[in-house]
C-alpha cells in the first residue's frame, strides 16, 4: 500500500489544467498495474441532477466510450446505478449482471478491452457533488480478491484525492466552508515534521496514539495529501506549519 | 442475522425497519431522554437519515428488529463533526478511510443482559466486517457513558477522544481501529460471526436493476 502510494506523490503532476488529470489516471494505470482508470464527475453540485457527465477522464478506447454512449449504458450500468445509492465502493464481481441489457454490457465491455474484474469508489462532496472513480483489471477472481484486498484503502484515498484536484482545477468551490485545521491539527502536524515520534506527540498532547492518528489522518486529508510525508510537506509548503 | 441495508432500500424490508425506527424512539427519547424528534409514525430519524447511510440491522428469529447502526462516511455530513467536535479537541474528523457509527439501538425486546450483549456484538463484528472490506482504518461514534462500560464488557473499549458531562450522563466521542485483530478478537465471541462475513463479502449485489 505505502510504497505505492509514494510511487504516486513522485510522479504527481502539476493539476494546473484539466489534461494533468489525465496524466494522473495514466500514473495510476501504471503504478496500480490495472488496464484501465476511469474518472467521471456526474455533478459538480449546486442542485444539477444526475445527467449528462460534467467531466469524464478515461483511459478506453475511443469507440467503446462512443458505444457506450450511444447504447446509453449508463442507465443500465450497476456501477452507476450502484455508486449513486450508495457510498461503499462497488466490486464488479459482486454487483448483479443478470438482467439482459447488463450481461449485454459487459460482454461488449470486456470486447472493447475492459478488465473483467473492476472495482467503482462513488465519492461525494458536501455542496451535492458526486463522482466515481472506476478501476479495471484483466486476471483471475483468486489474484482480484487479493489485490482488492491489498489496495482497498488506496482507492479510497486515491479516489477522494482526484477529485480534489477536479474541484480545485474547476474552481468549484464547497458551499460548505472549506473546513480549517484546527489548532490541534497544526500542533500534531508540526511535531510530526519536527521529527518527534508518534508516541511522543501523543503523550505530549495527552491524548492516546490512535486519537493522534485520528487527528493527522483528518490534516492529511484536509490538506489534500496523500500520505503524511505529503501532507507535512504541502503544509509548509503553503505556510500552514513553520519548520 | 445480520442485514446490512441501504437508505434506498429500506423499503424492502418495511417491519423490520418500522421496528428500527420505533425501537431508536424507545431508547433515544423515552430510555435515554434524548431531544431527538420523533414523526406520526413514531419513527425517530434525524436529518442523517435522508444522507443515503449504510444501516446494519440484527433481525431476530422471528423477523423482529433486534437492533441497528447507522454508518456514514466522515467525508461528508457527520453528527461528530457537525455537533461534537468540542469532545475531539476542535478537529473535525474527515478522511475517506474514517466512517462514523450513530444510532447504535438494541430493542426494548431484548430482556436479558446476555441477548443484549449477542445484539450488540454482532452489530458491531458486522461494523468491522465491512470495514475491512473497504479498506477502513478507523471508526468513530458519539455515546453516553455507560455505553463504554458495555463496550468495555465485549472487550472492544474504544480510545475516548473527549467527554463532557458527569458520570453517567456524561457524552463521549470514541474512536475504534478496523484491524484483522480486532475482527478476529470479536468474531471469537459471536457465533454467527461466518454468515456475517459472507453478508459483507456480498454488501453491493443488491443494487436494484
Amino acid at each position: 500500500m505505502t510504497e505505492r502510494i509514494k510511487s504516486i506523490i513522485e510522479g504527481l503532476p502539476e493539476f494546473r489544467k484539466v489534461e494533468d488529470i489525465r496524466l494522473f489516471a495514466d500514473l495510476v494505470r501504471d503504478v496500480y498495474d490495472v488496464d484501465h482508470v476511469v474518472y467521471v464527475v456526474i455533478s459538480f453540485g449546486g442542485g444539477a441532477t444526475f445527467g449528462d457527465y460534467q467531466f469524464a477522464e478515461i483511459t478506453y478506447r475511443a469507440d467503446w466510450s462512443q458505444r457506450y454512449l450511444e447504447e446509453n449504458y449508463k442507465e443500465a450500468d450497476p456501477t452507476v446505478v450502484g455508486a449513486v445509492q450508495s457510498f461503499t465502493p462497488l466490486d464488479w464481481k459482486r454487483l448483479d449482471w443478470s438482467a439482459k441489457k447488463r450481461r449485454k454490457l459487459i460482454l461488449e465491455a470486456v470486447d472493447a478491452g475492459v478488465g473483467n474484474q473492476g472495482y467503482t469508489v462513488p465519492v461525494r462532496g458536501p455542496n451535492g457533488q458526486f463522482a466515481v472513480l472506476t478501476i479495471n483489471k484483466t486476471c483471475t477472481d483468486r489474484v482480484w480478491e487479493r489485490y482488492i484486498a491489498e489496495t482497498a484503502s488506496d482507492w479510497l484515498l486515491v479516489a477522494n484525492f482526484i477529485h480534489q484536484k477536479v474541484l480545485e482545477i474547476f474552481d468549484v468551490k464547497n458551499e460548505q466552508e472549506y473546513v480549517a485545521l484546527s489548532p490541534r491539527e497544526r500542533d500534531a502536524l508540526a511535531m510530526i515534521s519536527s521529527g518527534k515520534s508518534r508516541t511522543q506527540i501523543a503523550d505530549q498532547l495527552k491524548i492516546s496514539e490512535n486519537t493522534l492518528r485520528v487527528y493527522l489522518d483528518s490534516a492529511r486529508n484536509k490538506l489534500g495529501g496523500l500520505n503524511m510525508p505529503h501532507a507535512v510537506a504541502i503544509a509548509v509548503r503553503t505556510g500552514i506549519i513553520n519548520i | 442475522m445480520i442485514r446490512y441495508v441501504y437508505a434506498h432500500e429500506l423499503h424492502k424490508y418495511p417491519s423490520l425497519v418500522d421496528g428500527m425506527f420505533k425501537d431508536r424512539t424507545a431508547q433515544f427519547r423515552d430510555r435515554m431522554k434524548w431531544d431527538v424528534s420523533v414523526d406520526e409514525n413514531g419513527w425517530e430519524r434525524d436529518q442523517y437519515d435522508t444522507l443515503a447511510p449504510l444501516y446494519i440491522i440484527y433481525e431476530n428469529a422471528d423477523g423482529t428488529h433486534g437492533g441497528s447502526g447507522r454508518l456514514m462516511p466522515t467525508t461528508g455530513r457527520t453528527m461528530i463533526g457537525e455537533h461534537f467536535s468540542h469532545l475531539t479537541d476542535g478537529v473535525v474528523i474527515q478522511s475517506p478511510t474514517i466512517w462514523e457509527i450513530t444510532r447504535l439501538c438494541i430493542a426494548p425486546t431484548a430482556t436479558s443482559r446476555r441477548e443484549a450483549m449477542k445484539i450488540t456484538s454482532s452489530l458491531l463484528l458486522a461494523g468491522i466486517d465491512a470495514g475491512l472490506r473497504f479498506g477502513l482504518e478507523f471508526y468513530v461514534g458519539v455515546f453516553d457513558a455507560p455505553m463504554l462500560r458495555v463496550y468495555k464488557g465485549l472487550d472492544f473499549t474504544p480510545d475516548v477522544m473527549g467527554r463532557s458531562g458527569e458520570d453517567r450522563r456524561a457524552i463521549c466521542a470514541g474512536l475504534w481501529p478496523c484491524t484483522e485483530e480486532v475482527r478476529e478478537n470479536m468474531a471469537r465471541k459471536v457465533e454467527e460471526h461466518q454468515d456475517i462475513a459472507e453478508a459483507a463479502a456480498r454488501l453491493e449485489f443488491v443494487v436494484g436493476a
